[in-house]
């Protein structure tokens, strides 16, 4: 039996995960939750997720939700197989884990409203709030200079290898660079670089076929 | 060497680096930072940390900031004594605990974090007055939360199962300013919450760490 993921296969969140089983080699399922319909505020929903949010897996008699942890949870239990997400050494990890947690509480908090407010209002019929999107837009520029930075000196955020610091930017890195953000990445020699790289990986190319989208 | 932590212990993010070196009984110094004269801004310090931010944890070679982070690795680096922070003998737990660490990341930080930013920081900024709008948005949300940790802990003793670990941790530099404030009925008014507040407030580790969190905030 394979693990089931509940979620929409173009949202950020459950591609988190998806990118993680597609680097790792983990076969899964994909049970679609309907974003489009707020499929996922429903009862059988907060079942599993009680914040009413995508994803959430089940594996036999074991169910996680919040994607990160999922992620990890999966490079962790497969950390042979694949890809090594996690880093080689004690002092690698706290590396990687530190750049992870830089994606939680200054790229996501910033990525998070402009992709709700570009991509995702507008498919629901939604207002867009302009303001909010501009001013989150200049402090994303600062936050960007400090990865620019980071990646003038590093193949990778953490190091000379791909893990899971970048595989966790991915999904709403993809969505941003579909909307005028896409303009500040470019301007960044080093982010263009590492964008490119990692998104010229195979496992990456499988996820937006699946989702759908054209070559990234 | 004993680890450094760079920061002022009243820091919320240094308090939740302190409670976990208490927990894992590990000798460390604090290294003073000047918060109120920014010296987390200037270039010596923003070298460790390019964001600017406390607490910085040096470890012979490693310097590492991100306070999930460090005590991701102080938890790891002494499994084998103090607390078990981490249920690292079994993965399946292991993920429980950054299951509730993530949420507390994702959901219970960003409602707390904006409303001690407005009654706690704002007045120490001294320029403005808190915004009463962004406090209320946010109590709304963080009593949403709490709805769903009242009906979790009404399970288990501790967010991610029978034994105190990361998943608690986090939250209790932030749960202990905010029970300063004049909306504490927000963990008051739920029963197995204030429970479990009782309780992370009652560990030798937060009796040390909590006389360094001094900041009050306006009983607004």
């Amino acid at each position: 039996m394979v693990v089931k993921l509940y979620g929409q296969v173009t949202a950020a969140c459950p591609q988190r995960v998806l990118l993680c089983f597609l680097e790792k080699e983990i076969e899964f399922e994909i049970v679609h939750v309907d974003l489009d319909t707020l499929e996922q505020k429903k009862p059988e929903h907060l079942l599993r997720q009680p914040f009413g949010q995508v994803p959430a897996i089940e594996d036999g008699d074991f169910k996680l939700f919040e994607s990160r942890a999922i992620a990890r949870y999966y490079a962790t239990k497969y950390a042979d197989q694949g890809t090594n997400l996690l880093g080689k050494s004690l002092e690698h990890r706290a590396i990687v884990d530190q750049w992870a947690d830089v994606e939680t509480h200054y790229f996501n908090v910033l990525a998070f409203p402009i992709v709700l407010n570009l991509v995702i209002k507008p498919r629901l019929g939604e207002e867009c709030d302009v303001v909010l999107v501009e001013e989150t837009k200049v402090k994303l520029e600062v936050v960007l200079d400090i990865y620019e930075n980071r990646l003038a000196s590093n193949r990778f955020l953490a190091g000379d290898e791909f893990t899971m610091a970048d595989l966790t930017h991915m999904p709403a890195m993809g969505h941003l660079m579909g909307t005028d953000v896409n303009r500040m990445v470019k301007a960044r020699v080093n982010m263009n670089r590492w964008w490119e790289d990692i998104t010229a990986r195979p496992a990456w190319k499988k996820l937006m076929k699946m989702a759908g989208f054209g070559l990234a | 060497m004993a680890m450094k932590v760079y920061g002022d212990g009243m820091s919320a993010c240094v308090a939740r680096v302190l409670l976990c070196l208490h927990e894992k009984e590990t000798e460390f110094e604090l290294v003073p930072v000047d918060l109120f004269a920014c010296h987390h801004k200037l270039p010596s310090f923003l070298s460790m940390n390019p964001f600017g931010q406390v607490p910085v944890l040096q470890d012979d070679d490693l310097t590492l900031f991100e306070s999930r982070a460090i005590t991701a690795y102080i938890a790891d680096k002494h499994k084998d004594k103090g607390t078990d922070l981490t249920r690292h003998a079994d993965a399946k737990e292991t993920a429980i605990v950054k299951l509730w660490s993530e949420v507390e990341s994702h959901h219970f930080n960003p409602a707390v974090s904006a409303v001690i930013h407005q009654l706690i920081v704002v007045p120490l900024q001294g320029e403005k007055s808190p915004d009463a709008a962004i406090v209320e948005e946010n109590l709304e949300k963080l009593g949403k939360v709490l709805d769903v940790y009242e009906e979790r802990l009404g399970k288990t003793k501790y967010l991610a199962g029978d034994s105190y670990t990361l998943a608690d941790l986090h939250h209790v530099p932030y749960i202990y300013y905010f029970m300063k404030t004049s909306h504490a009925g927000l963990v008051n008014d739920r029963p197995n919450v204030k429970a479990w507040w009782e309780d992370l407030c009652s560990r030798p580790a937060f009796l040390k760490v909590s006389p360094g969190l001094t900041i009050a905030p306006v009983t607004n």
